[in-house]
């Protein structure tokens, strides 16, 4: 397909049809996030923001919050890469295994959708906490004497509740990626001698890399800016997203809570374009 | 009646047309909007003012309370709060000039003052001003450059809270719940200044637990880290989380309490009680102020002249079994509520529940600044 290229767009037929489209991109997205970048190099005195060019705040960020910076990067990739491989499972299952089936299990896919945010937490606490589901189930079952404490409120619960959450975000790119590929080419594939295994690893895995791509990313920069899942169900394990806040709110420092929200934001950049190059490059090899 | 059926007709004959082309749908839209906008106009007569407020859920009660929202023609909407800074964040994220009232923590009034969150006060508005408890309207922390700049209106204090039936004997020391009987089920709850109110003082014996040197201050998160670390079960939200988690018996006795807690425990069948251990506790009086171009203001002052008399006052007493602030509503309440906070002696209950200030904007070479405390509670919160 081919794209219009900028100049036509402006100087043609096009440029009013996507004025209004521009206008809100440019004051709801652009100016906010400038904004903010320019707020990062501000400083505060007696809770009020001073103009100001000064590096003191992205040095803050990284001296005192460096440790939360690496403790948020790595929870969230451990959920983006749990989330991606359930989702490349699940959407695998629909495309090629379930057959007639496939589309059920992919409404059933939507339908988690149209839960609250907040109301999946809330369910993940019942299910984990004390007396939830799941202890009633190993008791029940004899397994254990008395209910395990440690389901909820730890690291572990945030990795259950932020994949569970995340997963139909993660299964729609990837299965409309899947859906793309003709079953001639698998057929082929499979004619010519390849096993169930290397047609899945040779043919299905390359043709669905921007549907990995993009699952990952949205898994992945969503949980790194989260911060009520952690409060709710981490007991207390905090990630960046919360002190970013707290800057924001009774810190009464917006320049120190924006350095620390473009201190993730490009971390969190760099780790999805590297992720991307070596996902690239590992499956061409 | 008629209205309402005429729109859902419009409705339906706009979903029939199977292939609509883009004039018909703008032209089904428009006649759909007007429906509407007709039926919108048959609505009954909508309030002439439109009033916003901040606070926890509960606070509104003794808003509503008699007519006063019907007889000032008010359409009254309340946004509920999780923590006292919410309100802070919600102010300086667009809040301001479009809210007309919140409820604050005293001790964050010179602070918000400062940042040019609240409109100052004028008291000769407050009619019932005078018949506040005076130890409340004497605080010097409601007023800043000394301008007033919130209303007392209600007060409890942050006890001990424990659940009857899973403890031994009532804890007598904050340093109880540090019992190996209560390994793993201590409720801490994330609220900053309320952790610094009780462990300032069980920490260094201080009577003013937020005024503390920079040593001071990082013993007391020290003993907040052991807590969170080897004695609680979690490091709660919110104080809603710590009255569920008394109701599912997950913790047996709290590092930080609220008098509410009990109530909402209660509502979910739980009996919780509470005590003010001997090192004595931090109390809280939480005040009516006027954010920064409130776009109501008279309408504001009547809310708060309504709020604190002596009617809405008693009935905001008994459903939430909180203290409050008229002396002339005192008599009005339950024997029990009187006695529960010792209205005869409020000196008294002030030795035990001390209100304190929050730590000082500026370093004075000695006492450890707002800011350090923000440094040093984000290293209990990281732990």
């Amino acid at each position: 397909m081919n794209l219009p290229n900028w100049r036509d767009l402006v100087q043609g037929r096009q440029a009013p049809l996507l004025a209004p489209a521009a206008m809100l991109w440019l004051m709801l997205f652009a100016i906010p996030l400038l904004s903010f970048l320019v707020f990062s190099f501000w400083s505060v005195k007696t809770r009020i923001m001073r103009p100001d060019f000064t590096l003191q705040n992205y040095v803050f960020t990284v001296t005192e919050y460096g440790d939360v910076l690496i403790a948020t990067l790595v929870t969230a990739f451990v959920i983006a890469c749990v989330t991606t491989l359930l989702a490349y499972l699940f959407s695998y299952a629909i495309r090629f295994r379930a057959g007639r089936y496939g589309d059920m299990l992919l409404f059933i896919t939507l339908i988690t959708l149209f839960g609250g945010y907040l109301v999946k937490i809330y369910a993940w606490k019942s299910i984990l906490g004390r007396d939830g589901i799941i202890n009633g189930l190993l008791l029940w079952a004899g397994i254990i004497d008395e209910p395990l404490g440690i389901l909820i409120y730890s690291q572990g619960a945030i990795v259950i509740t932020l994949t569970y959450f995340l997963l139909p975000f993660a299964v729609l790119p990837i299965y409309g990626s899947m859906r793309a590929i003709p079953d001639d080419l698998v057929e082929a594939a499979r004619d010519l001698g390849a096993t169930p295994f290397s047609a899945g690893r040779d043919i299905i895995l390359p043709l669905s890399e921007r549907g990995i791509n993009v699952a990952f990313l949205l898994a992945f920069l969503i949980s790194v800016g989260d911060y009520v899942t952690p409060r709710f169900v981490g007991g207390g394990a905090s990630m960046m997203g919360h002190f970013i806040e707290t800057q924001f709110s009774f810190g009464f420092n917006w320049p120190r809570g924006s350095a620390m929200s473009f201190t993730l934001l490009s971390t969190s950049l760099a780790i999805v374009i590297a992720c991307r190059v070596v996902l690239r490059q590992a499956l061409r090899q | 009646m008629t209205k309402t059926h005429s729109t859902f007709s419009a409705i339906i004959e706009l979903s029939r047309q199977s292939a609509l082309s883009r004039r018909g749908f703008l032209g089904g839209a428009a006649a759909l909007g007007a429906v509407a906008g007709v039926g919108l106009q048959t609505n009954p007569a909508a309030a002439a003012t439109t009033m916003t407020w901040m606070g926890w859920q509960g606070y509104e009660t003794p808003i509503k309370s008699g007519s006063f929202l019907a007889d000032n023609d008010i359409d009254f909407q309340p946004t509920f709060i999780a923590s006292n800074e919410e309100i802070i964040t919600k102010l300086q994220a667009g809040g301001i000039g479009k809210t007309d009232l919140i409820t604050m923590y005293f001790g964050y009034l010179p602070i918000m003052a400062e940042g040019g969150l609240l409109e100052p006060i004028d008291p000769a508005k407050v009619a019932q001003f005078g018949d506040l408890v005076p130890q409340f309207n004497a605080q010097q922390a409601i007023r800043f450059k000394d301008q007033l700049y919130g209303v007392p209106w209600n007060w409890g204090s942050l006890p001990l809270m424990y659940d009857p039936a899973a403890v031994s004997a009532v804890p007598e020391s904050w340093m109880d719940i540090k019992k190996p009987e209560y390994k793993g089920k201590v409720a801490m709850v994330d609220d900053p200044l309320g952790n610094l109110l009780v462990w300032g003082t069980a920490v260094t014996g201080k009577p003013m637990g937020t005024l503390l040197t920079r040593e001071e201050l990082a013993k007391v998160i020290d003993e907040l880290i052991d807590i969170k670390k080897n004695h609680a079960r979690a490091f709660f939200a919110t104080y809603g989380d710590m009255a569920d988690a008394f109701a599912r018996n997950e913790v047996a006795v709290s590092a930080i309490g609220w008098e509410a807690v009990a109530v909402w425990a209660k509502a979910k069948g739980k009996e919780i009680k509470y005590v003010i251990p001997k090192e004595g506790t931090g109390m809280f009086m939480d005040c009516l102020c006027i954010p920064k171009d409130a776009p109501h203001q008279d309408l504001s002052y009547k809310m708060i002249n309504h709020v604190i008399s002596p009617e809405p006052q008693k009935v905001f007493a008994t459903e939430q079994s909180a203290g409050i602030t008229n002396l002339k509503a005192v008599p009005l309440l339950p024997p029990e509520l009187v006695k529960s906070y010792n209205y005869s002696d409020i000196d008294g209950f002030m030795q035990k529940a001390r209100l304190q200030p929050v730590p000082p904007s500026e370093y004075d070479g000695t006492v450890a600044t707002y800011d350090d405390f923000l440094t040093e509670y984000a290293r209990l919160q990281k732990a």
